[in-house]
């Protein structure tokens, strides 16, 4: 093999793009992994201002966990020899999420905990967060027997072993709270994660969204102290003591293909590099509207045109120039919503006017990720809409980020009554331009695919062995069969590689 | 604990089974029509952010005699039909490749933003610096004609409402002004809105080649913008007389007010002693810095650099009196560049073997350090150097 000849080559060095470098590379195959930017990660990355160096989008990873208490993702690093390479922080509370009238409700993590809090905000709720809680845990080993069983489930074992599983895994968060009489403020409290997803509860599947809650309430949330720069590096610098390339500042333009299968990439620069195989993190919207236009297999551009991007990011960073305890802010992440109740508040982030978001402190339990007697805070919100693709314009798009940073700080300021405007000493504003300049990433829009009904985790899953694929092409990232989410996008990563790894063996 | 959950009808096993069934069946539905290519939003992004502008020289005014002014407007032989919007106080970077490898600098951005976009052209104030070799080619060699390639406009000395006080008071040594003055016309264009004084350091009047420029701000911004010179070499009646000194500063500002600096090193140190004593908080002050002096290690030692590019590696000579990326433009090596001060970011590289001195102002990201990224504009060889460069 020359120089410009892999085995399968990574467009994209996001955390899907990683993660499935790895699992190529440690069954000994040759990869090529190509970035545009120059730092890996993607979302997962960071970025200095001044004395700051702020964290570009994780909140909180899911799935992870410590040694004797852990989900998926932490057994994929520690594979890597990476848990003792990164250095995790666990975050010792669930969420806090404030309602349209500033009233303040913060959940802790582990099961009884959860459950007793809410049994305290919502007197007889406890019945059916027991019952809600049992068939969470339900849903996590049907989710390990049903992905274990690689699309070959039996029925009978899913009838026998995981039957309540069976009964509401067709149905959205909505339909199955109502069923287990679930009191309507602990449901709207229990789906407060639901912007971590994009998808209100009246359109998201139950299972879907419990797998996330029952992560975060079971394993604890938990950050990377250096951000997550840290882990992108970390398993950058893996890929390349596996014997990986990862070529940086390298754009694709075109996916070659021909005969019915991918052949290699050309890049910006006129440079091709040759393979039969290739993994994409940039989405089957970006590939087959901008890579890969001509002789698009019909079965390719339906799959996509069956799907919706999902919402588009918005987010603000501050460097305030006084500690955390000066200004008050006590918790870690703040839920700031319209409305409690996911679907109406949905709607209402349709529109550029909505200040619903949520707000990290990253010093809460960081304490050194910023000099002394300083905070780093950060805005994270969505746009359900095109609305801004409708309102922006060259010469309007400055003033139009500093009204939305001015919206959003001066609606967390009322709503939580923490003064933060006279304390900013840096301040970034990113919008779905930006985060497509940074990600390449269809419209800005930070979740992959919309995970509504028949596009959630699940579905996506149960038909992850009879879609068609472009032959040699195979997508992973936010878009991917586990939507997004840093925990998925990795889990998703190393699942698809793994079919890379079975489409090679068809080859021969 | 048991928990047994009976929901709706018979049929909810039969719904999931379905699921399976139902996406395919969905997706054999949807249309095959071709998905769009590009979105507003993602059109916005590559109009601020172009990944290179291919720029020619259009106009070249002599302010004096080691100063001009260039305009830089759209080479037509590329295809980029716009140059790229600014905010008033960033720079664009230069690059040049010229005789004995490839040059590269920072200029802060004159132009009124909104002008430039009207006009599609973006102007820069050089001044002849002593040994400067950039300096001296755009001053005593380059023509209209020549073509450059530059950088997309970025830097941090911009205004910001949400950040900044409603007046700021701008320090500027020579034609460190640049920025102030496109500042200036932003808020007489009503782009931007604040308060503005503009205090400018020169040596004697004739110093003074601004007044056309100043003359037309002051008009139009109706009195948000004031420029007050202060001339160090010579008496005379219509200016400030010295250096920029605190007392100079109170009598012109209107507390509480931001304070913006734009100079030398020199400079620099000497005004950040001087406001001292004002006792203005950290956030308030913000500082852009040319970088005029040696910032290296002070030993001298001739080096080799194996210098990784994807799959090719290109041996180089280099010496501990450059840096890293001197050494790289030096042998026609182009990596993308900004700021040249250390903390953009735009020249990362990775050092494989060998030890660096790294400037003061060297930063990079806390993960970075642990994995050897290192920033080339600010990081000077102190041994044969293996590293891992990406080509612009």
């Amino acid at each position: 093999m020359d120089k410009t000849n892999f085995d399968c080559i990574v467009i994209g060095a996001g955390n899907g793009g990683l993660m499935a470098a790895l699992r190529l590379l440690k069954n000994n195959k040759k990869v090529l992994v190509l970035e545009r930017e120059l730092v890996p990660g993607g979302y997962a990355t960071s970025f200095k201002r001044g004395r700051f160096e702020f964290e570009a989008s994780l909140h909180e990873l899911c799935e992870y966990g410590d040694k004797d208490n852990h989900g998926e993702l932490y057994d994929i690093l520690e594979e890597y020899d990476l848990n003792k390479e990164i250095e995790f922080i666990k975050i010792p509370e669930a969420f806090t999420v404030y309602d349209k009238n500033g009233k303040q409700y913060s959940f802790p993590t582990g099961i009884d905990n959860f459950i007793n809090k809410m049994e305290e905000y919502v007197p007889s709720s406890r019945p059916s967060m027991e019952k809600y809680f049992a068939l969470a845990k339900e849903c996590t080993l049907a989710m390990k027997y049903l992905n274990a069983s690689h699309g070959k489930a039996d029925t009978k074992v899913l009838m026998k072993e995981y039957p309540n599983f069976m009964n509401v895994a067709a149905y959205n968060i909505k339909t199955v709270l109502d069923a287990l009489k679930m009191p309507i403020l602990a449901q709207e409290l229990l789906t407060t994660y639901w912007s971590y997803l994009g998808t209100p509860s009246k359109k998201m599947s139950f299972v879907h969204y419990t797998l996330m809650l029952y992560y975060y309430v079971v394993y604890s949330p938990y950050i990377p102290k250096l951000r997550s720069h840290a882990i992108s590096l970390a398993l950058a610098n893996k890929i390349t003591s596996l014997g990986g390339e990862i070529y940086y500042g390298c754009e694709v333009k075109e996916i070659i293909y021909h005969s019915g299968e991918v052949q290699g990439v050309k890049l910006v620069d006129g440079k091709a590099y040759y393979s039969h195989h290739i993994i994409s993190n940039a989405s089957p919207h970006s590939v087959f509207g901008n890579l890969l236009t001509e002789d698009i297999p019909e079965e390719q551009l339906k799959i996509a045109n069956s799907r919706e991007l999902s919402g588009r990011g918005f987010a603000i960073y501050l460097g305030l120039n006084k500690s955390k305890e000066e200004l008050g802010l006590n918790n870690y992440s703040y839920f700031i919503y319209d409305t409690l109740d996911s679907d109406k508040q949905y709607e209402m982030m349709k529109s550029l006017d909505s200040t619903a978001q949520v707000v990290v402190c990253l010093n809460s339990v960081n304490p050194t990720c910023s000099p002394t007697s300083t905070t780093i805070l950060y805005f994270t919100s969505l746009l359900f809409s095109d609305a801004f693709d409708k309102e922006v314009t060259k010469e309007n798009y400055y003033e139009l980020k500093d009204r939305i940073a001015k919206n959003y700080i001066e609606r967390f300021e009322k709503t939580t009554g923490i003064k933060i405007q006279d304390a900013i000493e840096e301040i970034e504003v990113a919008t779905p331009s930006t985060f497509y300049y940074y990600t390449a990433s269809r419209d800005g829009s930070i979740y992959g695919y919309s995970t509504e009904g028949l596009d959630n985790m699940l579905p996506r899953l149960m038909t992850m062995y009879d879609e068609k694929i472009c032959k040699g092409l195979r997508f992973v990232g936010g878009h991917s069969i586990r939507s997004s989410g840093y925990n998925s996008a990795y889990i998703s990563g190393d699942i698809m590689a793994k079919l890379t790894l079975g489409d090679m063996k068809e080859d021969k | 604990m048991k928990v047994k959950v009976s929901l709706f009808s018979l049929s909810d096993k039969l719904h999931f089974k379905h699921l399976k069934r139902d996406r395919l069946k969905k997706i054999s539905l949807s249309p095959s029509t071709p998905l769009k290519a590009s979105y507003k939003s993602e059109e916005i992004a590559n109009i601020y952010h172009p990944y290179k502008q291919h720029l020619i020289i259009t106009k070249i005014e002599e302010l004096s005699s080691d100063i001009k002014l260039f305009t830089l407007s759209l080479d037509k032989k590329y295809p980029c039909k716009d140059i790229a919007p600014f905010k008033a106080g960033s720079h664009i970077n230069l690059i040049k490749e010229i005789d004995n490898g490839i040059i590269s600098r920072a200029y802060t951005l004159f132009s009124s933003p909104k002008e430039a976009l009207k006009e599609n052209n973006y102007r820069i104030l050089v001044k002849r610096k002593e040994g400067g070799i950039f300096s001296s080619y755009l001053i005593d060699k380059c023509q209209v004609g020549d073509t450059f390639i530059v950088s997309e406009p970025a830097g941090f000395l911009t205004y910001n409402r949400l950040r900044d006080e409603n007046d700021v008071i701008a320090l500027a040594s020579s034609t460190a002004i640049s920025g102030f003055i496109s500042m200036g016309y932003a808020i007489a264009d009503k782009i931007e809105d604040f308060n503005l004084t503009i205090i400018c350091g020169l040596r004697t009047e004739k110093d003074n080649i601004y007044t056309p420029y100043v003359e037309d701000i002051e008009k139009r911004s109706q009195g948000k913008v004031k420029f007050v010179f202060v001339i160090s070499d010579e008496k005379s009646e219509n200016y400030e007389q010295g250096f920029i000194t605190k007392e100079i500063i109170q009598k012109y500002a209107r507390t509480p007010y931001s304070i913006f600096i734009s100079g030398s090193q020199d400079f620099i140190s000497y005004i950040t002693k001087e406001i001292a004593p004002l006792n203005i908080i950290k956030k308030d002050i913000r500082i852009e810095r040319s970088i005029d002096k040696y910032m290296g290690p002070d030993i001298n030692k001739e080096v080799n650099i194996k210098v990784h590019d994807r799959d090719e590696i290109i041996n180089i000579k280099g010496t501990s009196k450059e840096t890293l990326m001197t050494a790289l433009e030096r042998n026609k090596i182009l990596i993308r560049s900004n700021c040249h001060v250390g903390g953009c970011g735009c020249c990362r590289v990775r050092l494989i073997t060998g030890e660096v001195y790294k400037t003061i102002f060297h930063g990079v990201r806390e993960a970075d350090q642990k994995y050897n990224y290192l920033h080339a504009c600010a990081i000077y060889p102190l041994s044969d150097l293996e590293v891992e460069i990406y080509h612009y």
